[in-house]
C-alpha cells in the first residue's frame, strides 16, 4: 500500500501497532489528527484460518507457534527443533523454544553473556529470559492470555510503603491519575467481570468501591462463567492463610466475551494462548482495526524503525528499513516524520531502537538516554508453577485457560521481606507444566515416567506418585486400561501460576549485541538478566509453601517436579534454575516484558517523566510496560492500556 | 486376500480402547483411518505394517474370524516377541491418540526417556483420541457453547463411541 503524506505532514510517527501503538493512533485519529504507523511485522491476515493452519501443524504448541517468522524447521542433531537462525531473519523474535539454545545465537535471537556464577546458588548467576513477545501487525496480544486486573495502590508506592524498589512517580497518587484511564481501558480490551467481587477484592486493600474504577462504574460485559476447576479452589481454600492473609478465590478481570457484541462470544476453544481461533478474546487487531477506519490513520507494513534523528533536542525523523519476504533482502529504507514521535514496539525492541540511534550529537549512548537507564531493570513476573490432581474430577482442558485466581494475597506488612504474588489458576491441566497432553499419553503408551505418575516417584511431603498402584512402574498399557487410566488422569489435572513481582535492577539490561545482527542488519539484544535479590528469592519459597499447603486442603496430590540441580558449565547450561536456601527452583517467564525505559520523577534516573515524555526530547512518547518504575502484582496489559490512553491526551494536548 | 483396511480398523480398536464408531464411522468425510494407515505404511520399513496388519488377520481367522476380540488380538501382538513390530503397535497407539507420529528415545535415565512427535496435519491434529478420552475437545477447536466448562461432561462411554 502506498503512503498519502497530508498536506500539512503528519501530526505523530507511531513505532508498533500493538495494543499501545493502536490505541495512541485510534485516539488521535478520531481526534482529527494525522498519524503514520511504522509497523516492523506484516499485515493481519485475511482470515485468522491462516494463522490456526500453522498452530495445528506445529510440533511444538508454543505461544509463538501461529505466527511469523516460523520456527519450525527440518532438525538435526545440533538443532532437533530445526529452529531459524536468526541471522537469516529480517524480524526474528525471542521464542520459548530458544530458551533452552540460550547460549547458542544460531538459534536464539537473543545473545547472553557466558554464564560467570560457579555456584547455583549465587546471586549473580545469570538466567535465560523467560518471556516472549511478537513482531506481526497487533503485536503480542495475539498470544495474550486476557487477564485484566488493575494495580494495587500500594504497588505504586513500594519504596515508600515496604523500602523496596522505587515508587512510581507521584506514588500512591498515580493510581488516583489513572482511575480514570484504567476505566476507559476496560472498554478499549472489552473486558467481561461482574463488579461485586472486585468490590469484594478491593475492600481488602482498602480502596473503597468507587476507587476502583470511579462511581457508578460497571463492566462492559458480565463477568465469564468460573470453571468446575475454580468451585473447588473457592470451596476449599479459606481454610488457609498466607503470612496472615485469608485466601479466597476472585473471578478474573478477562478481555474475552461473556456475550456476543462486536466480537463472538468465547466457546472455551481452551487456546487463548497461542491463539484464540474465533476473536472472542481481544487482540490489538481490534484497536488496530478502529484506528484505521477513522480515515486519519495509515500504516506501513513490513517497515522496520531503525534509527530515530535528531535536530538540536527534538526528534526530527525516524529511519526505516522495509523488506517483502522475512529472508529476503531489504527493498527499500525512507525517513519518516511528523510533529510528535511514539515508540510503542515493546520492552525489548523500543530500548534497542534508542540504543542504535547513536549518531546524533550529544547523544552517543543514544536516543533519550542521558540518563544512562535505556534498556535497563528489564523485569518480569517470574513464575513459579505448582502441579497436583485432584480427588475427584475437575474436567481440566475445558473453558479459557484460567477464569480465576486468588488474589487476596498480592499486597501485605509481608512486602517488607518478600515479593508479592498473584495466584493464577489454571484450567489447562498439565498442558503448560508438563506439555500435556503428549507426556502422560507417552508415559503410558511407551512405558516412560517424565511426569511421575508411572514409576517410583515420591513427591516432597513422601507421597507415592504412581497413579495406578496395582500397575508395575513403566507400565506399557493399551485398549481399555489405557482409555481408563488416561481419562482419570486428564479430568484430574490441577495447575496453580505464581506471578511473583520482580524489582528494578539497573544490571539487568537490554543492550545491543556488538557481534551478532538480523538479516537487516541490525544489531541483536543482548540481555543480562538475574534473580539477585532475596525479596524475589523469598517470593519462591513463599509459593512453594502456600502450593503445598493449598493442594492439601484440596485434598489433592501433588506432582510439582523438584528441578534436576542446575548444571552452570559446558555448551547447555541450564536456562532458568537456581538454588536458594537449600531447594531447587526453576522460575517460567510470565510474558510481561517490564522496565526498559522507565519512568520516573527525575531526569537522572528515569528515562520518561509521568507523562510518559522523554526527559531529553519533549517531542517523543513512549508507552507499553517498558513505562513501568517496577512490574506490580497485576498483569500489566490493562494498566498498559490505561497510560497509552493517559499519553494519547497528553500528546493532544500538545498538539493543541 | 487380506481387506487391510479392514483389519487395520479392528487392530486400531482394540489398540486404542475405542469402538470401530469413533475410529471408522459409518459416514466418515474425514477419513482419518485412510490417512493413518498410510502413515503407518511409510513411517515402517520393508512392508512391516502390512505384515502386522496380516498377523493380525491370521490370529482373528484363527478365532473364528469375527469383529469383536479386538482387545484381546491386539495384546497378543503387543507380547510379541519382535521389539520393532511391538514399537510400531505403539507409536500407532500414539498416532491415534495425538494425529502425530512419535519417536521415541529411550535410555536407562530415571524417567526411561522421551518422546518427540511429529504432527501429521491440521485435521490429525483436531482428530486426536486424546481429546476425547480427556471428555472435552482438541484445543484451539471447540464446538460447544459458551459456559460449557461449568458443567459435568456427556461421560466418558459417548466420546468412545462418536458423539458428533
Ligand atoms: C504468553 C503470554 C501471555 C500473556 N498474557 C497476558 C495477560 O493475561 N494479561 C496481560 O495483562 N498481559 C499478558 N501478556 C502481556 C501482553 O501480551 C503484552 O503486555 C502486550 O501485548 C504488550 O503490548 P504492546 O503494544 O506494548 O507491545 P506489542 O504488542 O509487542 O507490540 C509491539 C509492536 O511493535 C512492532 N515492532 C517491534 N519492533 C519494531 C520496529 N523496530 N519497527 C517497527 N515496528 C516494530 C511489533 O511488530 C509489534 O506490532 C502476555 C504475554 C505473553 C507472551
Ligand atoms: S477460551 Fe477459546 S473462545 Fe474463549 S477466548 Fe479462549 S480461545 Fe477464545
Amino acid at each position: 500500500m502506498s503512503i498519502t503524506i497530508p498536506a500539512g505532514g503528519f501530526d505523530v510517527v507511531i513505532v508498533g501497532s500493538g495494543i499501545s501503538g493502536s490505541i495512541i493512533a485510534y485516539q488521535l485519529g478520531k481526534a482529527g489528527k494525522q498519524v503514520l504507523i511504522l509497523e516492523g511485522g506484516p499485515p493481519v491476515p485475511k482470515s485468522r484460518e491462516d494463522y490456526m493452519q500453522t498452530f495445528f501443524t506445529a510440533n511444538a504448541k508454543t505461544p509463538e507457534s501461529p505466527y511469523p517468522p516460523t520456527m519450525q524447521g527440518t532438525g538435526s542433531a545440533s538443532n532437533p527443533l530445526g529452529q531459524p537462525d536468526p541471522a537469516t531473519l529480517n524480524t526474528p523474535r525471542y521464542t520459548v523454544l530458544q530458551i533452552n539454545a540460550w547460549q547458542n545465537p544460531a538459534q536464539c535471537y537473543f545473545v547472553y553473556p557466558p554464564q560467570t556464577a560457579t555456584r547455583a546458588d549465587d546471586p549473580e548467576m545469570t538466567f535465560a529470559f523467560g518471556s516472549s513477545y511478537e513482531r506481526v501487525a497487533g503485536g503480542t496480544t495475539w498470544h495474550w492470555l486476557g487477564t485484566s486486573l488493575n494495580h494495587l495502590p500500594n504497588d505504586f508506592q513500594l519504596k515508600t510503603k515496604y523500602g523496596q524498589g522505587v515508587d512510581w512517580p507521584g506514588g500512591a497518587q498515580f493510581y488516583q491519575s489513572l482511575l480514570p484511564y484504567y476505566r476507559k481501558a476496560t472498554e478499549t480490551i472489552g473486558v467481561s467481570s461482574d463488579k461485586q467481587p472486585m468490590v469484594d477484592l478491593y475492600k481488602t486493600f482498602d480502596v473503597q468501591p468507587d476507587g476502583n474504577y470511579g462511581p457508578n462504574y460497571d463492566f462492559p460485559m458480565p463477568g465469564i462463567t468460573p470453571s468446575l476447576n475454580d468451585v473447588l479452589y473457592e470451596d476449599k481454600v479459606t481454610s488457609l492463610k498466607i503470612d496472615n492473609i485469608g485466601l479466597f478465590v476472585t473471578p478474573t478481570p478477562q478481555g474475552r466475551n461473556s456475550q456476543p457484541g462486536k466480537r463472538r462470544q468465547c466457546a472455551g476453544n481452551t487456546n487463548c494462548i497461542p491463539i484464540c481461533p474465533i476473536q472472542a478474546k481481544y487482540d490489538g487487531t481490534v484497536t488496530l482495526a478502529e484506528a484505521l477506519q477513522t480515515g486519519n490513520v495509515q500504516i506501513q507494513y513490513k517497515t522496520v524503525a531503525n534509527n530515530i534523528r535528531l535536530s538540536g533536542d527534538q526528534v526530527s525523523g525516524i529511519d526505516y528499513l522495509t523488506y517483502d519476504s522475512q529472508t529476503g533482502p531489504s527493498t527499500g529504507k525512507g525517513t519518516a516524520v511528523g510533529k510528535r514521535y511514539v515508540l510503542a514496539a515493546h520492552a525489548i525492541e523500543t530500548p534497542k531502537l534508542l540504543l542504535m540511534s547513536n549518531g546524533n550529537p550529544g547523544y552517543p549512548n543514544g536516543v533519550a538516554n542521558r540518563s544512562d537507564q535505556v534498556g535497563r531493570n528489564l523485569m518480569d513476573h517470574v513464575m513459579y508453577l505448582a502441579w497436583g490432581l485432584s480427588k475427584d474430577p475437575i474436567y481440566a482442558f475445558r473453558g479459557p485457560l484460567s477464569t480465576s485466581g486468588i488474589e487476596s494475597v498480592r499486597d501485605g506488612a509481608f512486602r517488607t521481606q518478600r515479593a508479592a504474588y498473584r495466584i493464577e489458576i489454571g484450567n489447562e491441566g498439565w498442558n503448560w507444566a508438563t506439555n500435556d497432553p503428549y507426556t502422560t499419553l507417552a508415559d503410558f503408551v511407551f512405558g516412560q515416567n517424565n511426569t511421575q505418575l508411572n514409576g517410583d516417584s515420591v513427591n516432597q511431603q513422601g507421597q507415592s506418585l504412581r497413579f495406578d498402584p496395582s500397575l508395575p512402574a513403566f507400565s506399557q498399557l493399551y485398549g481399555s486400561k489405557l482409555v481408563a487410566t488416561l481419562n482419570n488422569v486428564y479430568i484430574r489435572q490441577l495447575r496453580l501460576g505464581y506471578l511473583i513481582e520482580q524489582l528494578p535492577d539497573p544490571d539487568n539490561r537490554v543492550q545491543l549485541s556488538s557481534q551478532y545482527k538480523d538479516h537487516l542488519g541490525l544489531p541483536r539484544p543482548q540481555v543480562t538478566y538475574r534473580i539477585r535479590e532475596n525479596y524475589v528469592r523469598n517470593g519462591f519459597v513463599s509459593a512453594k509453601a502456600a502450593s503445598t499447603e493449598i493442594f492439601q486442603a484440596l485434598g489433592a496430590t501433588e506432582y510439582t517436579q523438584v528441578p534436576a540441580t542446575p548444571v552452570l558449565s559446558g555448551t547447555s547450561p541450564s536456562p532458568t534454575t537456581f538454588q536458594y536456601l537449600g531447594d531447587t527452583f526453576t522460575f517460567y517467564g510470565a510474558g510481561h516484558i517490564i522496565g526498559t525505559y522507565r519512568m520516573g520523577d527525575s531526569a537522572t534516573t528515569s528515562v520518561l517523566n509521568a507523562r510518559q515524555q522523554s526527559w531529553d526530547h519533549s517531542n517523543l512518547y513512549m508507552v507499553g510496560s517498558g513505562v513501568f518504575p517496577t512490574t506490580a502484582t497485576a498483569n500489566p496489559t490493562l494498566t498498559i492500556a490505561a497510560l497509552a490512553l493517559q499519553a494519547a491526551d497528553n500528546i493532544l494536548a500538545d498538539l493543541g | 486376500m487380506v481387506d487391510y483396511m479392514e483389519y487395520f480398523i479392528r487392530l486400531s480398536v482394540g489398540l486404542t480402547g475405542f469402538t470401530r464408531a469413533a475410529i471408522a464411522p459409518r459416514i466418515d468425510p474425514v477419513d482419518i483411518k485412510t490417512v493413518y494407515l498410510q502413515v503407518f505404511r511409510d513411517k515402517l520399513p520393508n512392508g512391516m505394517a502390512d505384515q502386522i496388519i496380516c498377523e493380525y488377520y491370521n490370529l482373528n481367522q484363527a478365532e473364528g474370524g469375527q469383529d469383536g476380540n479386538n482387545e484381546a488380538i491386539a495384546g497378543a501382538l503387543l507380547s510379541g516377541t519382535y521389539p520393532a513390530e511391538v514399537l510400531a503397535l505403539r507409536q500407532l497407539i500414539y498416532l491415534w491418540y495425538m494425529g502425530a507420529w512419535p519417536t521415541v528415545v529411550s535410555d536407562n535415565s530415571p524417567t526411561r526417556g522421551q518422546t518427540f512427535s511429529e504432527v501429521i496435519s491440521a485435521t490429525s491434529y483436531t482428530q486426536g483420541l486424546v481429546w476425547r478420552v480427556m471428555q472435552s475437545h482438541p484445543m484451539g477447536s471447540s464446538n460447544y457453547t459458551y459456559g460449557y466448562w461449568a458443567t459435568t461432561p456427556p461421560p466418558l462411554q459417548d466420546y468412545l463411541e462418536n458423539p458428533a
